[in-house]
């Protein structure tokens, strides 16, 4: 497969993994593109199951900048808790363009822990097996059906919860990475 | 309440909502910076075989006559452009830790640290002495700057009074891997090359570092009213009365592509910088055209290296493959400008001192212990691997029947690998310097070839090492296991017999689909112009042309163009992809019109080869 055949044929899995990951149209960008020169700067030709392997790098990828925005929070915090003035005028959080989740499941599907929301993005919208989504998040096999798992019993439990829930008291964020 | 079942859950993210970025946009992006990171820009332009070339990629700046002197945006970067490609380099374990600094109103600049040695970049057929520098640059306050770039910059060598090539990079915050940086420290980082003659000798060396004219710049993004229109005049920034007309449209519906120039006014926004060339690609204008969210480009801008304020035009090229003319008529427009936040006049001065036992790193001698793989399948040998600060070479002999050194291409003959080197831990792409048969726009027969590696884009071996993004520009191959792994040979073939009738060319394009020996299948998109033929070749994936094609009108041959600097190429509107339109000029009108194929490859796995540079 030549190198635009294999944009062509995952740059939706890659793309949308990392938008609902990452939750912003701006990152996915970024980061779709980064999982891609560094697919094309890679030798291929030992790799047999393409997806698999693109997939892994978009979670590593994606742990990457989730990490550098966590750590991004904390030094924030840390500043304000020591009365240090913030150099920034916005929140590294706010920094970041939110995606516009219209559909209410997109937006539960948000407020979960990125390890039980990357597995399942990977196994149920990327259409990994267990296996692959394991090696893609450099977990053992177990741990990958275990996070699958919680993370439908999650989501299912919060659609459940929204939709018992008033309107006004419908707002959350993600936790933390 | 509703109970939702886990079915439902299931079935739910199966069924996410897909959105439709430009995915165009993306993959020309991808794939300008995947080239510019395999080997920097310079060495582009030699290494077609799974790349296109640069001056594919630019074909659009070199075709284009309306315009005098005209660049490319992206071929505005010069050689010095992918050094910016590298700005958070992160501190290079090689070389030695220098902690110089100069600080003016609260911008400090400092220098971390230098590697020295000698480069083998593509195409020099010597050593060239290099020096790279570590930089950061501190001081930003609240300010909502993007880039930053220094308009003046130079380097001495104090104790001979010699100025040396530099060549400084931009801090730009546009790098992922900077955001942590930039968001607490505010902090940017950028790597410079030095280059010229550099003392080596031992002991220690004093150099002078200074710079003036810090551009803090934002990019600033502002709507356009009214449709797109020839002849229209649009106010775009009331404030400083700037107008920009589009004096001409060219719609070319089978290539789905647009063209379209501008002229700004006198009051457009100019950096009033020294230097035309700092900030780069950064500093230009540029109008985006959209059709609701979709980005239909610029992929394309061109505008005179330096422009004269209400005389020089622009021009944009677009993508609106698949548009009617009403959504054309819907389209809009926006305006992009380099906005100065701040200017700092400088300058910043830093002496700095190197001592050649720590900046040096001395290149490495190894006898490669075993090629008989690559002997074997390609016959090709390999000489001694020089081991630098910033790659690997390796002298390449082929194993000619005769004793003559000739870059026609045999049949049978192995001409390129794809070719990777890895130590255990990082694993770095390479090419071969030259490619006998490949039109480099030079003269390189007979010179020697290499395989050379370097440190641009190379990357760690273990996938599952979640570290920060990491880039190099210098790294110690010194000392270690070393192998060298080549696979994808290209094969170059022959088939002096083979013939394909084609329909009598006229002004109308006809398609000839055939099938080459290897089984993949071929087309061939004729016409005549005057009495030119022009053919365009839909080569296949897997296949490489070395020599093109020939043609023959009534048993009489005619040889296509061969100057690649005038060479045509099409974009083929299906895969993207650029074609070459072969000319064959002063053809006559005749009854039997056939084309050849002269040398060209095909991939043959069964030659992938590995070879141990030492154990």
């Amino acid at each position: 497969m030549d190198d635009k055949e294999l944009f062509e044929n995952y740059k939706e899995a890659v793309y949308h993994y990392c938008l609902y990951m990452l939750r912003s149209r701006a990152d996915a960008e970024d980061v779709c593109q980064e999982v891609f020169v560094k697919a094309l700067l890679a030798d291929r030709s030992g790799i047999d199951y393409l997806k698999a392997w693109l997939m892994k790098i978009a979670a590593n990828e994606c742990h990457t900048l989730l990490r550098r925005r966590t750590n991004g929070e904390m030094k924030e915090k840390r500043a304000f808790w020591l009365g240090m003035p913030l150099r920034s005028p916005q929140s590294v959080e706010q920094a970041y363009e939110k995606i516009e989740m219209s559909g209410e499941f997109e937006e539960l599907l948000s407020r979960l822990k990125p390890k039980l929301r990357e597995a399942l993005l990977l196994y149920y919208m990327a259409d990994l097996s267990t296996l692959e989504t394991a090696d893609a998040l450099g977990v053992p096999i177990g741990t990958a059906k275990s996070r699958i798992s919680r993370g439908l019993r999650a989501l299912k439990k919060a659609t459940e919860k929204e939709s018992a829930m008033p309107e006004k008291e419908r707002d959350g964020r993600a936790s933390s990475y | 309440m509703l109970r939702a079942t886990e079915n439902e859950t299931e079935k739910k993210l199966r069924g996410l909502k897909k959105e439709n970025p430009n995915y165009d946009a993306m993959w020309s992006r991808v794939r300008l910076e995947a080239d510019k990171r395999a080997s920097g820009w310079q060495e582009q332009a030699a290494a077609p075989i799974r790349k296109p070339s640069a001056k594919k990629r630019w074909l659009m700046p070199v075709t284009c006559a309306a315009l005098a002197a005209v660049i490319a945006l992206g071929a505005a970067a010069s050689q010095g452009y992918f050094e910016t490609l590298i700005p958070d380099a992160k501190a290079a374990p090689l070389g030695q830790s220098i902690g110089a600094q100069a600080e003016v109103e609260g911008m400090t600049l400092k220098l971390n640290n230098v590697v020295q040695g000698t480069d083998r970049a593509y195409g020099q057929t010597e050593a060239q002495k290099k020096m790279m520098l570590d930089f950061s640059l501190s001081g930003f306050g609240d300010e909502d700057v993007r880039m930053a770039a220094f308009d003046q910059a130079s380097i001495t060598d104090l104790d001979t009074g010699k100025k040396l090539d530099l060549m400084m990079g931009d801090f730009n915050t546009d790098y992922s891997h900077s955001i942590e940086d930039w968001a607490s420290s505010r902090t940017l980082n950028t790597s410079s090359r030095v280059n010229g003659d550099i003392s080596d000798t031992e002991g220690q060396h004093r150099y002078r570092l200074e710079t003036s004219g810090l551009y803090m710049i934002r990019r600033v993004t502002v709507p356009i009213e009214g449709n797109v229109k020839v002849g229209a005049e649009y106010t775009v920034l009331p404030e400083r009365d700037f107008k920009i007309k589009i004096t001409d449209i060219q719609w070319d519906q089978k290539q789905g592509q647009m063209k379209i120039k501008f002229l700004p006014n006198e009051n457009v926004p100019v950096l009033d910088t020294k230097d035309s060339a700092t900030l780069g690609m950064d500093r230009n204008n540029s109008v985006t055209l959209k059709l609701g969210d979709r980005d239909l480009g610029p992929g394309g801008w061109m505008q005179p290296l330096e422009p004269e304020p209400g005389v020089s035009e622009a021009e944009g090229e677009y993508d609106v493959k698949g548009l009617t003319e009403d959504q054309i008529a819907d389209m809009t427009m926006t305006f992009s400008y380099a906005e100065p936040v701040r200017v700092v006049e400088g300058p910043w001065t830093i002496d700095f001192t190197i001592d050649s036992s720590k900046a040096i790193v001395q290149t490495e001698t190894v006898p490669v212990e075993d090629a008989s793989e690559l002997t074997e399948k390609a016959g090709w040998t390999l000489g001694d691997a020089q081991l630098d600060a910033y790659g690997v070479t390796i002298p390449m002999y082929r194993n000619n029947s005769g004793s003559e050194k000739t870059t026609e291409l045999k049949d049978g003959q192995v001409v390129q690998y794809s070719v990777s080197i890895t130590d255990g831990e990082v694993t770095t792409s390479g090419s071969q310097d030259p490619i006998p048969g490949i039109p480099t726009g030079e003269e390189r027969e007979g010179q020697q070839e290499y395989i050379k590696f370097g440190v641009q884009g190379m990357a760690r071996n273990n996938p599952t090492d979640h570290a920060a993004y990491e880039s190099w520009d210098s790294y110690d191959f010194r000392g270690k296991p070393l192998t060298a792994i080549f696979n994808n040979a290209w094969v170059a073939h022959r088939h002096d017999d083979y013939r394909k009738e084609i329909p009598v060319p006229t002004e109308n394009e006809q398609t000839t689909a055939d099938t080459i020996p290897e089984g993949l299948p071929i087309k061939y998109i004729v016409h005549r112009e005057g009495k030119n033929v022009l053919v365009q070749v839909e080569a296949p994936e897997g296949m490489n042309m070395y020599e093109g094609i020939s043609l023959e009108v009534d048993g009489e041959s005619y040889a296509h163009d061969t100057d690649e600097s005038k060479a045509t190429y099409v974009q083929n509107i299906e895969n993207r992809q650029y074609e070459r339109v072969y000319v064959f000029e002063n053809v006559p009108q005749g009854q039997k019109f056939e084309l050849g194929l002269q040398a060209y490859g095909t991939v043959d796995n069964t030659k992938n080869a590995k070879v141990i540079i030492r154990k």
